[in-house]
């Protein structure tokens, strides 16, 4: 444990050896700091409730029955040069700048997704598994945001170390590799589902239920960057993120994790794999967490 | 590392497509290699994805660039459960780099054995029995073109495998952009879809210049078919269209997509009445609601008033707007409301018939970005045989109508309820009961009836099934 956080902290990507310098790298990225900031569930429209009774339960049904096909099966088992660290840095590395750029949990969810089923089904070398990341993020973006970054953007986040072409050549072997099929089921459609199923449930408490989400959305998306939860389904990995949140925060009125349909034993083992996940990320969670489920988390301060 | 190489091609050699054609294998491996010549006899393949760059690597740490452009507050890094045992963890030197001087690192381009490969990728799922298995691009003969879009291009096409006509979507790929999110979002979506009443994409051909998707050919669309019988089309072919239309709706309703751009010109008719939705290519996932979406989605004679408002919360009741407006241009043979000149217009058209909305008929309706009460005529609202008297000749008609052309978004009828509508109810109940896949037509007494261009007058308020009219003029 103590060589692999050496090796960690060598690999913390701003240090001066590693890469090209500042004059290099001109910080020019064009950040639309609007970014759309889900909405607390709880105050959301009517109209959402309204359609979400009506067709959240089909939603459910049909996104969970795509689970099994877009499920990544062991994508680095193969892979002679991408290891696990180094997916978890290309992630944690797509994290803030999904963010800075203002898309959607949703987008994330599926660069990973996409990333991942591509590395299943083809090699890429160390050199070019940034450009592969940027590219997953691309195509995710195209699927389900408003405003896709453009090329230069991207390439500008690389710092210069690929060009246009290459991005888009790569851009048509995934596609073609994916079979275009790129729209996946994700953690972030299922957590907003048990979030809306739980405040439909008597006697919820709109409030536990807006903060767990946020937590369980929090640790959700640091588990992205984990290879081993690449093993659990979003459905799952959902429902144990409420599960975790609420024992986290103590709620009285949790998620009743029966309606996901798992076997106990299954959601126990992925809460203790979140769990450890957790402990261990005390300094990278609050960046992904509103200050105000933040603070009510005393126990992730002095994780320093 | 070569038995595990020589594994890593199986999945290759699954795929029907690469199957059919050695070369088509070369061309897509090495299409990952650089411009590196590969050919089907060498045994080791290199490694495919490598970027051309000489820069050194030394280990893995140099290979994520520096987040200079990520401020040190927020950068993020996450620590794995599992980092002190690695099993994934690979020795690089067995890795053979692949350099070249273009610095083209990913290309399609390929000289294997003196032959020029085929650039071609295709797309189609070999398992599907919908897709069968045709040859090349060049399987498909390209006929006259049907129509030409901002991003694509329609001909008509032929497969030279089994002579069936097929549509050709032929999508320019963009220098700069890559492949467009419409082409993306088209091909994502309907690969998953498999209804009767949506159009079906039977493959997907990728070369260097062009993405061509290929559809069923479908012969005409309802934008044309009104055009040739004006006046209003057949009360019964109304009612056939509109349950069909409401069935591929409430199919991707269900499935958590919805369509955003309906029009006559997006439904596709086929020769024996059967009525497909196409052109997904605005369509997309209902994801994270409270998402911003573009405003320039729906044409504006089929835009709701929400999001001519200004509105960015759409939900399914987006698409059920649209549905009334085609309703009653079936069944009147014109626009409900054909807006001439811009937003403003085309919201006064709405509120002349339905009434200018206020906090009572709509709630939350002044908090609506362009909303400004001063701006818009106080209409009160009609009934909407007054505004279109052919609603009034068929039962039920202009009941479901005025349940569809809400202003108020949550009123709005959803797919799956409008399907349970009266005005359906003189129709065979085993239409309710069809699998996805059956066309409506395989119901006996279920069948297009000719078009008169006279009919409302003459078969207004008559729901007999079988009775074939022949004195079409057309």
């Amino acid at each position: 444990m103590v060589a692999a956080t050496a090796e960690r902290r060598e690999a913390t990507p701003q240090g001066p050896e590693s890469g090209p310098g500042p004059g290099r790298c001109p910080g020019h990225l064009k950040r639309r700091r609007q970014r759309r900031e889900e909405k607390p569930t709880s105050g959301e429209s009517l109209l959402e409730l309204q359609t979400f009774r009506e067709y959240g339960e089909s939603w459910y049904r049909s996104r969970k029955g795509l689970e099994s096909r877009f499920q990544p099966r062991e994508p680095l088992a193969r892979q002679p040069q991408v290891t696990a660290e180094a997916r978890c840095r290309l992630v944690s590395w797509l994290i803030p700048v999904h963010r800075d750029l203002g898309y959607s949990f949703e987008a994330l969810c599926l660069t990973v997704n996409i990333l991942d089923r591509f590395l299943a089904t083809t090699p890429v070398a160390a050199d070019c598994f940034q450009l592969l990341g940027v590219t997953a993020l691309l195509l995710a973006c195209k699927q389900v945001e408003v405003h896709p970054p453009s090329v230069k953007q991207l390439l500008a986040l690389c710092c210069g170390a690929f060009s246009g072409q290459q991005l888009c050549n790569l851009e048509c072997i995934v596609l073609h590799k994916l079979g275009f099929s790129l729209g996946a089921p994700t953690v972030s459609f299922f957590l907003e589902h048990f979030t809306r199923v739980r405040l439909e449930a008597p006697g919820a408490d709109p409030g536990e239920a807006a903060d767990a989400g946020s937590l369980a959305r929090g640790v959700a998306e640091i588990s992205l960057a984990d290879y081993a939860f690449t093993k659990y389904p979003p459905s799952l990995l959902a429902v144990a993120s409420v599960g975790l949140a609420d024992r986290l925060l103590q709620h009285r009125c949790p998620l009743d994790l029966r309606l996901s349909g798992y076997r106990r034993t299954r959601l126990r083992d992925c809460m203790a794999e979140l769990r450890l996940l957790v402990s261990l990320n005390a300094a990278a969670l609050p960046l992904v967490l509103p200050a105000e489920v933040a603070r009510k988390c005393p126990w992730l301060r002095g994780g320093d | 590392m070569r038995a595990v190489q020589s594994k890593f091609l199986e999945p290759y050699l699954e795929c029907a497509w690469l199957e059919q054609d050695w070369q088509g294998r070369a061309a897509c491996v090495a299409g990952l290699c650089a411009s590196h010549a590969w050919s089907p006899q060498r045994q080791e393949p290199e490694i495919c994805v490598t970027k051309m760059s000489t820069r050194n690597c030394q280990g893995m740490d140099s290979v994520i660039k520096p987040l200079d452009t990520i401020p040190e507050d927020k950068k993020v890094r996450v620590q794995r459960t599992q980092s002190s045992f690695d099993p994934f963890e690979k020795p690089t030197n067995q890795v053979k780099r692949v350099h070249s001087e273009n610095n083209a690192c990913i290309n399609f381009k390929t000289s294997s054995a003196g032959k020029e490969s085929p650039k071609v990728r295709r797309h189609s799922s070999p398992s599907s029995p919908t897709s069968p298995k045709f040859g090349k691009a060049d399987s498909y003969e390209k006929l006259e073109k049907l129509g030409e879009g901002s991003y694509a291009t329609v001909y008509k096409g032929k497969s030279k495998v089994n002579g069936k006509l097929v549509a050709l979507k032929v999508i320019r790929l963009q220098e700069e952009e890559g492949t467009p999110f419409t082409a993306i979002r088209e091909a994502s979506l309907l690969k998953g879809l498999k209804h009767a009443n949506i159009v079906l994409l039977h493959d997907i051909i990728h070369t260097k210049e062009t993405l061509t998707l290929v559809f069923e050919y479908v012969h005409t669309d309802l934008c044309q078919y009104m055009d040739k019988h004006p006046g209003g089309l057949h009360p019964e072919n109304v009612k056939l269209f509109l349950f069909q239309l409401l069935r591929g709706l409430s199919y991707i309703h269900q499935r958590y997509i919805l369509h955003r751009d309906l029009k006559p010109q997006n439904l596709l008719i086929s020769d024996t009445g059967e009525l497909k939705l196409a052109d997904f290519g605005l369509a997309r996932a209902k994801s994270v609601p409270s998402h911003t979406y573009s405003n320039e989605v729906v044409t504006l004679w089929y835009r709701p008033p929400d999001v001519l408002l200004g509105s960015t919360e759409y939900s399914t009741c987006l698409d059920m707007w649209g549905v009334g407006c085609i309703f009653v241009e079936m069944i009147q043979g014109v626009a409900a409301f054909p807006g001439m000149k811009d937003i403003q217009d085309q919201l006064e058209r709405i509120f002349l018939v339905l009434g200018t909305p206020n906090e009572d008929t709509w709630p939350g309706v002044h908090s609506l970005p362009h909303f400004k009460p001063e701006r818009f005529t106080q209409y009160s609202p009609k009934n909407l045989r007054q505004a279109w008297n052919k609603l009034s000749y068929v039962n039920h008609a202009e009941d479901l109508a005025s349940k569809l052309l809400q202003c108020f978004p949550k009123n709005r009828l959803s797919a799956q309820a409008a399907l349970s509508h009266e005005y359906f109810s003189d129709l065979p109940p085993r239409l309710w009961e069809l699998t996805d896949m059956s066309s409506i037509f395989t119901v006996p007494n279920v069948r297009l009836q000719a078009e008169t261009g006279e009919s409302m007058r003459v078969f207004g308020k008559n729901n007999s099934y079988g009775k074939g009219v022949s004195n079409s003029k057309h």
